[in-house]
């Protein structure tokens, strides 16, 4: 077994944990890799999972909870990781290069997570879309390889009707431009919205503004990165 | 594979160990079937194919066979070479030979030899002997050491004890050469050291600690720190590090160059520190963990130490029924599995708590298998001499090897501490502390005691691991109450058991009531005649300690509600201060004459017997029919107490050593005496077992306890032939080793330790 990122080849541990497993475990990334992909712990902001120093809610969550129209639409979001430049280069080359098999990097920390914060929730996961012609670029929509890491129904409930990027706009620009997506069909009963990122949380706003009006009872979000 | 290794080797010892190998081919096949089904990795093939050989090749590689020879015929020829390094006694040399025909290892026993030919006996030399082949002696007596089956787990069937003069040896192998070293080095530091100290050095560096004394080993023993004085991982692992610092930070040697001079000097070493299992396996681990780092492999050291066992099995599959190694490989083994737990720990001090704490958790069912004890209290020993010796006296006695070239006066300061402070020291300390006042004794384990056991340890180690104290706390909290259930057991058993143990010539008798109601003695046996063969030399309360302890142990007794001693002959009463001072005794009796060390019977209470008094012990009644209160008698034998009950229905006499002039006495008193199972007075003497008195009482069972080829010729030929006479079963502790008469309420049935 080989690591996915760096290629050496990994060597397992074997403890008391696993030595009885006879079919062994599938390991995809090495320790020192492993080690360098910070997962969130510790005190963070209970409604957008940003790290800070209490578990009080962050200056941005306040305005969105009072925000005339996205107050109460989105009930929180839980991430797995936060963002560091070996995450920003893993993103390079899992989103932007199209190494797709990259996402098993992520399988055991994103499965962890979800069992912690949603086990008991039983959703259905509506992934963000990715406009037409950005899907055809890449050739897979990351949120919903995201969304397949994790055993469980997907609805892809929104379709993209502008084709502009996120990540070239600026906070203000992103929070006055219109709603991005559109529904394609009525849900129903608790939904989480899957993303790669978390950044401002106005894609995620807008997806969860929809998804409430199609019916849905309760709406959370589950993101891979918190930047 | 990676990562696997551990579950070939699993296989391989199961294979090799286990009779039905039908039926674990056929859960292996299942096992693949089930996989094919899941298909999840499909590289583990190789996996797979290996593991499956493994099973077929270990089931047939099995040595565990009986002999080819024909034992017990004179005149047999045997030609073969010398296979192991001989052991001088006083009275012979020991080695091991392999036939160059047959391949078979015997044993050879060499007596009458003369010093000076001693020196054609060397390792790998080539023998011609001319003698009768025997087979060595089973265990006699339960619970107690069994030589047979102890030479038979090291491959070796038969014995053959020769005079020098049958036996001629020439040559030498290769190995001899390092063995003639290691005397010379022994010799030299022998005259350089005091005795004490160089019985340290020859202990801890040369792995022979058979002149440390023998009270030091015990106490070791039941500390659970034995592992200190033979030569294990640990010593194998401090000298390695001390080398490599010699090396490395004295000499200024590379790293390279270092590790290239360990590979070389370990195997050496190996041979010289008496290649017993544990000191092979640590350093065949060592060799591979220096080859993998200079060769950048990289490996698990679950693999390591798997692959390690693999090849030790192949080369010897004798070596998985050795104590050592199974010692050896089961510490090591879950010292490697518990990686994770021994990183978290907080500081060296609890690291090396858990250490021992793993090491004595996981060795407790092999432990109780063989000594019928655990030692609650020796984490605590442990962690005061596994420093100690770790750190001061094992680099002190490697530093006394290293400098024994060198002037006296820098190895004087060793000499003095290892004389005049190590030995008192540890002396001083252990006198303070008996260790076996702290034992706990369970007894004889089951099987499946052992399977539950290992399953809830398992479990416990899991939860240990994923640091779930609460879980881990309710394991182990299972763990000590599966033990208790264990020792309780007795308590829930409905037979009750008579036990004559074979103590040679002498008595020794051992009543358990069911259900634990009471555990009743009469006499204890000292040692007149040795009934082993296995050895000369005579050590105190031999009898004691290798017979009658183990014995109440593997039964989990420490407590006797009553001791009988019938009268005061050595081989009746020899062994009672022993037993006094070793187990709990409750009640002691004897006959009015016989006297009683006072500081012996303190915590017991004391009662003379004389006839007409009645015990009843938990509803079942002993009569003591002799000897009389107020009468005389002439010899010591004649003033025996002489006891009558009812046992599973079946009445029993026990005669002690009276003769036919007191039976005769009994029949006068008791003229209705009738008797199911008569314990035959005086070892079968033929002054004793009248006809008249045995037609008079009429028993079915006589029980004679005696020793083998005693010089008193008992039992006589007129008494043996006056019980057939009478078509009596005669049940014979020279003959048939213990005998055991097992009972409930209306019934009872004879077995004996030889069928």
């Amino acid at each position: 077994m080989h690591c996915l990122w760096c290629h050496n080849e990994i060597i397992p541990e074997i403890t008391w944990r696993n030595f009885l497993n006879i079919f062994g475990e599938n390991i995809v990334i090495c320790d020192s890799c492993k080690q360098k992909l910070t997962c969130i712990v510790g005190p963070a902001c209970p409604r957008c999972s940003r790290s800070s120093k209490n578990e009080l809610l962050c200056g941005d969550c306040k305005q969105w909870s009072t925000h005339p129209t996205f107050a109460g639409v989105l009930s929180k979001n839980v991430s797995v990781f936060s963002y560091s430049p070996f995450m920003k280069e893993i993103m390079n080359k899992w989103k932007y290069r199209g190494d797709y098999v990259l996402v098993n990097l992520f399988k055991a920390g994103v499965q962890k997570r979800f069992k912690e914060d949603f086990g008991k929730l039983n959703p259905t996961l509506v992934p963000i879309p990715l406009s037409a012609t950005r899907q055809q670029e890449r050739g897979f929509n990351q949120a919903e390889a995201i969304a397949q890491l994790l055993d469980l129904p997907i609805d892809d409930a929104l379709t993209r009707v502008t084709n502009e990027k996120q990540a070239k706009k600026s906070r203000q620009q992103r929070l006055q431009s219109n709603n991005p997506f559109q529904l394609k069909n009525e849900v129903q009963g608790p939904i989480l919205v899957i993303d790669d990122l978390y950044t401002t949380g106005a894609t995620l706003h807008w997806a969860a503004y929809l998804l409430k009006r199609g019916g849905a009872t309760t709406i959370d979000s589950f993101t891979l990165i918190r930047s | 594979m990676k990562g696997k290794w551990h579950w070939i080797f699993i296989l391989s010892l199961f294979s090799l160990w286990n009779e039905s190998q039908i039926v674990w081919l056929g859960l292996w096949f299942l096992l693949i079937l089930f996989y094919i089904h899941q298909r999840r990795k499909p590289k583990s093939w190789l996996f797979f194919i290996l593991s499956s050989a493994s099973i077929l090749f270990f089931s047939h590689y099995s040595s565990f066979e009986d002999t080819h020879y024909e034992v017990n015929k004179e005149n047999t020829f045997i030609e073969g070479e010398i296979r192991s390094n001989p052991e001088i006694h006083p009275t012979h040399i020991t080695f091991t030979l392999n036939d160059s025909l047959t391949k078979e290892k015997i044993l050879i026993n060499v007596y009458d030899y003369n010093e000076r030919y001693t020196d054609s006996f060397q390792y790998g030399a080539s023998c011609q002997i001319t003698g009768t082949l025997t087979t060595p002696i089973p265990a006699r007596n339960p619970g107690a050491f069994d030589y047979q089956s102890y030479l038979q787990s090291m491959g070796i069937f038969v014995q053959m004890n020769v005079k020098e003069t049958d036996i001629e040896c020439t040559g030498q192998g290769w190995i001899a050469f390092p063995l003639n070293i290691k005397q010379q080095i022994l010799t030299s530091l022998e005259l350089r050291y005091e005795s004490s100290s160089y019985n340290w050095i020859k202990a801890l560096i040369f792995g022979d600690k058979s002149q440390l004394s023998a009270h030091l080993i015990t106490d070791f023993q039941h500390w659970n720190l034995s592992h200190l004085l033979a030569i294990s991982g640990l010593h194998v692992g401090l000298i390695i590090l001390f080398l490599y610092l010699l090396c490395t930070r004295v000499f200024q040697m590379s790293v390279e160059r270092t590790k290239y001079l360990l590979l070389i000097l370990l195997p050496i070493y190996a041979i010289l520190a008496n290649g017993a299992p544990p000191v092979l396996r640590a350093v065949f681990m060592a060799e591979v963990l220096f080859l993998s780092s200079l060769f950048k492999w990289r490996w698990s050291l679950i693999d390591v130490i798997s692959v390690t066992g693999i090849f030790f099995i192949i080369l010897d599959p004798t070596l998985i029924t050795q104590l050592s190694f199974q010692f050896s490989f089961l510490v090591t083994f879950s010292l490697i599995l518990s990686s994770k737990i021994l990183v978290m720990t907080p500081s060296f001090l609890w690291g090396s708590l858990y250490v021992s704490f793993i090491s004595q958790m996981v060795l407790i069912p092999l432990q109780l298998l063989h000594f019928y004890y655990v030692s609650p209290l020796s984490l605590l020993a442990n962690l005061l001499f596994v420093p100690y010796f770790s750190f001061i006296v094992i680099p002190i006695t490697l530093i006394a090897v290293l400098l024994s070239w060198t002037p006296t006066l820098l190895t004087l300061p060793i000499d003095f501490f290892l004389t005049n402070i190590h030995e008192p020291f540890l002396n001083t300390l252990l006198s303070f502390a008996n260790g076996q006042k702290f034992l706990w004794v369970i007894g004889e384990i089951s099987l499946l005691t052992i399977g539950v056991y290992y399953a809830l340890f398992y479990v416990f180690m899991k939860q240990l691991e994923g640091n779930r104290r609460k879980p881990a706390l309710v394991f182990a909290s299972l763990l000590v109450l599966l033990l208790l259930a264990e020792q309780l057991k007795p308590y829930f058993n409905p037979h009750g058991q008579v036990t004559m143990l074979d103590v040679g010539q002498g008595d020794t008798i051992v009543i358990e009531l069911p259900k634990r109601k009471g555990i009743i003695m009469i006499d204890a046996a000292a040692e007149v005649t040795l009934p082993f063969d296995d050895e000369t030399e005579v050590e105190e309360n031999a009898t004691a300690k290798r017979i009658i302890q183990p014995f109440l142990w593997s039964k989990g007794i420490t407590k006797i509600d009553h001791l009988i001693i019938t009268h005061a002959d050595q081989d009746h009463a020899g062994s009672y201060p022993f037993i006094m001072e070793q187990f709990d005794v409750k009640n002691l009796y004897t006959h009015r004459d016989m006297k009683i060390d006072k500081k012996l019977s303190t915590s017991a209470q004391y009662q003379p017997l004389s006839e007409g008094m009645k015990l009843n012990i938990a509803g079942t009644s002993f009569y003591v029919l002799h000897p009389k209160q107020e009468y005389e008698y002439q010899s010591e034998n004649n003033k025996s107490i002489v006891l009558l009950t009812r046992l599973g229905n079946q009445s029993f006499l026990f005669t002690g050593d009276i003769d036919s002039e007191i039976e005769h006495k009994l029949m006068e008193r008791y003229p209705k005496l009738q008797v199911d199972i008569l314990k035959v007075a005086h070892h079968g003497s033929e002054f004793s077992t009248s006809e008249r008195f045995l037609k008079s009482t009429r028993p079915k069972h006589a029980l004679i306890s005696v020793g083998r080829n005693n010089i008193y010729g008992h039992p006589a030929y007129e008494a043996i032939t006056r019980l057939q006479q009478q078509q009596i079963n005669i049940h014979r502790t020279d003959k048939h080793g213990a005998i055991i008469y097992i009972f409930t309420a209306n019934q009872g049935t004879f077995s004996h330790m030889y069928p």
